[in-house]
């Protein structure tokens, strides 16, 4: 019975343990062979009878041993108290299984025994002893207390590892949860044993967690991850957590294990760590210096965006890469010995100047740091990388400004020097100490009472008070200089500030006027002279300089400028003339400003409020060296006369130019009746030049017939007479025109008429208008006239109709025979009130409301609506299928489908054979600028040239029945439409009538009436 | 076939007449009156089964009769007859409260068909 003794085993697992090792409990792993069973007997006293020969195999006790002697004989552990249990079966003679209990064997080893008996009897039913089975179970009971003890190793971890522990079945169940997984739930093991993960946990947990179970279910490969997990206070947890499947004994995953180490206090470690190097990051991101950190292979470990500005590239594409690889190898050289020292712990500098990468060439001081690790290892160095160029190049400029400063100084032919607030000299000029007649060295350290007379420093001191002071001050006088000579001296006192802004002393700056207050005397005279010369001349004359700002200005410039002389010098010439006067002259001024004299005339505005004719010279001043040092200007009137002519010239241009373009016949004609003059319009209408009708008699320009009617006019105008009169003549070109005829009389002084003028208008388009005008009016008037008799016909002809109707009926009840000429009338009313319709479809002025509409979509369903006799073909072909236009869609169909009836008729006709059997109707649109063409074309009779004239009449009708109102109600629908309609007939080959509608997509406001939807078809 | 009441309004007493005629032939018991108040009190004192009123009336349009007349006969079927077209009445703004239009002259066996159908 070992099966049955694991299977209780088994049953008393308190672990979910066996069940996942896939049922691995030793019993069943480690079959017990059947060697070590062996059968024994025994008497009523309980002593053994027999034993099976395996027994000596397994025990090492012979036969003779045992035969004689009791169970417990061989007992080891006879005070155990379930001997007393066993005995006492023994006495009841009750069967027993699976009692276990150690022997000593010879060889000294305690052997487990497992022993099943049963009581056996006689046929007189009295007790004769047991008899069973035995075996050695030592090595199961090995494996079971093992199997026990990493029970309880595994229940103490579950309850004591500091770590999440869950383990699952295939199905997501769980089988075991640590503790620690339970707090950290909230969850206790026996609400969550057997249920699954969305069970007992939030969906958004559960979820994550069961998709990565079923990962490793999937893929069988360990699986790990960090998971986060919102505490109840709202901080974060952070979980390593291990994910591997579980294998039961033929290798088949038979389960999910989990193992989750709280990760918290590492990971927000972590993340404070790469929080603050963010933060240096950003600091040293926005420092205007390199900074770099390398490895001990001087590869870049971080570098700032400054730093990989340097290099021409960003952060991300340095790092990882040597400095030796990116810069030149000579600097990588001089570099090398510094960085070497670095990296032993000494901090080195470098200083010098660098190429680097971005192209640009850098004054650089670099600090070589090392950079020690956390135990105090150097893993790399540092690199701080100051950019000094500028400074550099500032203290430069600095050096040098000061040498130039000297150089210039002592060349100026002025005395510079520098006095403290003790008038003592601390620096003077070359040049000044030429007018001391001593060496600069000489000088500095004297004060100036010591080298000037007492007026001198008298006559200076309130200027040096206000230099120090910290005013500029200046003097004008004549000084007696320590050389000896009186010099015409204007001195400039300047304040010397120190760095604190303090006054720490004066600059005195002295310039020798002698020699140029003598030329500016002979300057003042000799413009003195011409200024007198310049403003007594009527021209304008001025001087302004290169910034164009004004430094003369003569009397006559006075006026035009309405300003005193004052008022104008010093402002530039745009300030006084203005932008509009000044942009005029502003790119002569130019030109004569880069040395180029000009000359040139110009309207211009002055400030006077005179716009003048002017004839302008800009002169421009050259000094000897070459340079233009302003303009000389020279602005004169030009003449009344040249004025008046041009204005002449003008205004006979534009007198030609008119009369050349007025849209009216314009001929000067001399008394000899020869034309004298023709205009543009004359050389229209008599088809040739104005020089082939200059000269001409009239009778050689007009057509004999034009002449007839002319002869009688011509006689009344040279007899002194207005002609006016309206006359149609057929004219040289061919075009008969009704002319409006104005001929006009020329007298000469003595009041003889020396010709005529002949102003002649083409009214013809004006009499047409006229006449479409009548037409217009005629027909709303006969629209009106017709729209009411049509209507007041129906009524009457309603109750015919009805009349009718109760006739036939009554005839037929009387038996009557006058069917015959109740249809007659019948067709009588019908007929009347198609011509009704007719009539009231040519009154109606337009339909209800246009509206935007498919053309060739909506053209094809009114086709297809419309009936066509059988034996006639309609095609269609549309162009721009899209195409939107704004109708008035009941009239318009009314219009088409009346034409369509037309051609039906036409091809309904008597045909020549051959041409028979192709009756065709072809319905075609295309796009003409603005107007969409719709050409409805039969291959019919075709239209005798006489009636296609008239077929537009109203009431001009070739049928012997209908009201001849059908084309002209089509017209009348066209022209509402701002469309038309044009007809074409070439006999024997068909017609075609074009329709035009203008393309326009606008609808029309809606009219307020819903019925308009049912209306419109 | 069932007999109706039919009220035809028309000034045209020989149009009127003429249906008169026609309908009671058919079987129908028509009244005709001559003017949109006549209609109305017509309306207000007997029932109808369907009208036929002229749009053009000497006191009022004919859809302002029809409207009146709706109101004791809310459901009523009706015709309105016009000397001129659907569009020419939609055109004068003409309420016609959704009821058919014919165009006189009205062929008289189709509108006792018509008729026949309600």
């Amino acid at each position: 019975m070992p099966q049955s003794e694991a299977g209780r085993v088994k049953g008393q697992s308190n672990t979910n343990l066996d069940r996942i090792a896939g049922g691995a409990d030793s019993s069943e792993s480690e079959p017990v062979p059947t060697i070590t069973e062996w059968f024994w007997e025994t008497d009523s006293d309980h002593r053994y009878t027999y034993v099976s020969s395996q027994n000596a195999v397994i025990t090492g006790f012979s036969p003779s041993q045992i035969i004689g002697r009791r169970r417990e004989d061989f007992a080891h552990d006879r005070d155990d108290p379930k001997w007393e249990r066993h005995l006492a079966d023994l006495a009841a003679h009750r069967p027993f299984w699976s009692f276990q209990y150690p022997i000593k064997l010879p060889d000294g080893r305690i052997v487990h025994l497992s022993v099943s008996g049963e009581p056996r009897f006689d046929e007189d039913g009295r007790f004769i002893g047991y008899r069973g089975a035995a075996s050695d179970v030592t090595k199961r009971r090995r494996a079971e207390q093992e199997l026990s003890e990493a029970r309880e190793l595994f229940r103490a971890v579950l309850d004591h590892a500091p770590v999440g522990i869950v383990l699952k079945d295939r199905e997501g169940r769980y089988l075991e949860v640590s503790q620690e997984w339970q707090s950290r739930f909230g969850l206790c093991r026996d609400e969550v044993i057997g249920k699954t993960a969305t069970e007992v946990l939030p969906s958004q947990i559960s979820q994550a967690y069961e998709a990565r179970d079923s990962e490793v279910l999937k893929s069988g490969d360990e699986a790990i991850f960090e998971e986060q997990l919102e505490q109840p206070d709202g901080t974060k947890a952070y979980f390593l957590s291990t994910r591997f499947p579980i294998r039961g004994r033929d290798g088949d995953i038979t389960g999910v294990g989990l193992i989750s180490a709280d990760i918290t206090g590492r990971k927000l470690a972590e993340l404070a760590h790469v929080e603050s190097e963010q933060h240096i990051h950003a600091i040293a991101d926005n420092l205007p210096v390199l900074i770099a950190r390398h490895d001990r292979l001087w590869r870049h470990r971080f570098i700032n965006s400054e730093g990989a500005r340097w290099y021409g590239t960003t952060p991300d594409q340095l790092v990882g890469k040597a400095v030796s690889d990116l810069i030149s190898g000579e600097v990588c050289a001089a570099i090398r010995p510094l960085v070497d020292r670095a990296l032993q712990g000494e901090s080195t500098q470098f200083s010098g100047v660098a190429e680097y990468p971005d192209g640009k060439t850098r004054h650089v001081v670099i600090n070589y740091v090392p950079d020690f690790a956390a135990d105090g290892s150097i893993q790399g160095w540092f690199s701080l990388a100051v950019d000094v160029t500028e400074k550099e190049a500032a203290e430069r400029t600095l050096r040098n400004a000061e040498e130039e400063r000297r150089t210039v100084t002592d060349n100026l032919p002025v005395l510079m020097a520098r006095l403290d607030r003790d008038w003592r000299y601390r620096f003077i000029n070359l040049e000044g100490a030429r007018w001391y007649g001593m060496d600069p060295g000489n000088v500095v350290g004297r004060t100036i009472p010591e080298l000037f007379s007492r007026k001198t420093v008298e006559a200076i001191q309130p200027c040096v008070e206000s230099a120090l002071r910290g005013e500029t001050a200046r003097y004008s006088g004549e000084i007696s200089y320590p050389d000896g000579k009186t010099r015409a001296t204007e001195i400039t006192f300047v304040p010397d500030r120190t760095a604190d802004g303090a006054v720490g002393g004066w600059f005195a700056l002295a310039q020798d006027m002698t020699e140029r207050q003598r030329a500016a005397e002979e300057l003042r005279r000799q413009e003195h002279q011409l200024t007198a010369i310049a403003d007594n001349l009527p021209v304008l004359i001025c001087r302004f300089d290169k910034q164009a700002r004004f430094e003369f200005l003569n009397k006559e410039g006075e006026q035009w400028y309405g300003r005193p002389t004052s008022e104008i010098i010093g402002k530039t010439v745009a300030e006084i003339l203005g932008p509009e006067s000044s942009a005029t002259v502003g790119p002569w001024m130019e030109r004569a400003l880069n040395g180029e004299p000009v000359r040139f005339e110009e309207k211009v505005r002055y400030p006077d409020g005179t716009l003048r004719d002017v004839d302008i010279t800009y002169i421009p001043d050259i000094t000897p060296d070459g340079e233009v040092s302003g303009c000389i200007a020279l602005v004169q009137k030009i003449t009344e006369y040249k004025a008046v002519e041009s204005r002449l010239r003008e205004s006979e241009t534009r007198l030609k130019a008119v009369v050349n373009n007025l849209p009216a016949f314009i001929t000067y004609v001399s008394g000899d009746q020869r034309y004298r003059f023709a205009n543009r319009v004359a050389e229209e209408w008599y088809g040739r030049p104005a020089s082939e009708i200059i000269g001409r008699h009239l009778s050689a320009v007009h057509k004999p017939v034009s002449m007839e009617t002319l002869r009688s006019r011509v006689e009344s105008v040279l007899s002194g007479q207005e002609q006016r009169f309206e006359v149609t003549l057929l004219y040289p070109d061919n075009v008969t025109r009704t002319v409006d005829q104005r001929w006009i009389p020329d007298r000469g002084e003595n009041g003889d008429v020396r010709g005529w003028f002949s102003l002649i208008q083409d009214i013809s388009d004006r009499k047409k208008l006229e006449a479409d005008l009548l037409r217009q009016e005629r027909l709303a008037t006969l629209g009106q006239l017709t729209g009411t008799v049509a209507h007041e016909l129906r009524n009457p002809l309603g109750a015919v109709a009805a009349s009718v109707a109760a006739l036939r009926r009554n005839a037929a009840d009387t038996g009557l025979d006058v069917e015959r000429s109740l249809s007659r009338a019948e067709r009588g009313i019908w007929r009347c009130e198609r011509i009704i319709t007719e009539l009231l479809d040519f009154a109606r002025a337009k339909g209800l409301q246009r509206r935007s509409t498919p053309f060739a979509g909506w053209l094809t369903t009114i086709l297809s609506e419309h009936e066509i006799p059988a034996g006639i073909t309609l095609t269609t072909e549309f162009a721009d299928e899209g195409l939107k236009i704004s109708i008035y869609r009941e009239d318009l169909r009314r219009a088409i489908i009346n034409i369509i009836d037309n051609a039906c008729q036409a091809l309904s006709g008597e045909y020549p054979e051959e041409r028979a059997l192709d009756r065709e109707i072809r319905v075609t649109t295309r796009k003409l600028d603005d107007s969409l063409l719709c050409e409805i074309a039969d291959n019919g009779p075709g239209i005798p040239p006489e009636s296609l004239d008239r077929v537009l009449e109203p009431l001009f009708s070739t049928k012997s029945f209908g009201t001849g109102l059908g084309l002209p109600t089509v017209q009348r629908i066209l022209e509402a439409h701002g469309g038309g309609m044009r007809i074409e007939s070439v006999p024997g080959e068909g017609a075609s009538v074009t329709l035009r509608l203008p393309i326009c997509e606008q609808d029309e406001g809606d009219e307020g009436n819903v019925q308009s939807e049912n209306t419109d078809r | 076939m069932s007999s109706l009441k039919i009220l035809i309004v028309d000034d045209d007493v020989d149009f009127a007449d003429g249906l008169m005629e026609i309908f009671e032939m058919e079987g129908h018991r028509p009244v005709m009156v001559h003017s949109g108040k006549q209609a109305i009190a017509s309306a207000s004192e007997g029932e109808f089964d369907a009208a036929l009123i002229d749009i053009d009336l000497p006191d009022m349009n004919g859809g302002t009769c029809l409207g009146e007349i709706r109101k004791s006969h809310p459901d009523i079927p009706c015709f309105l007859l016009t000397g001129y077209s659907a569009e020419d009445v939609a055109k004068q703004g003409i309420d016609t409260q959704c009821a058919e239009i014919l165009t006189k002259p009205v062929d008289p066996e189709e509108l006792c068909r018509r008729l026949a159908m309600l």
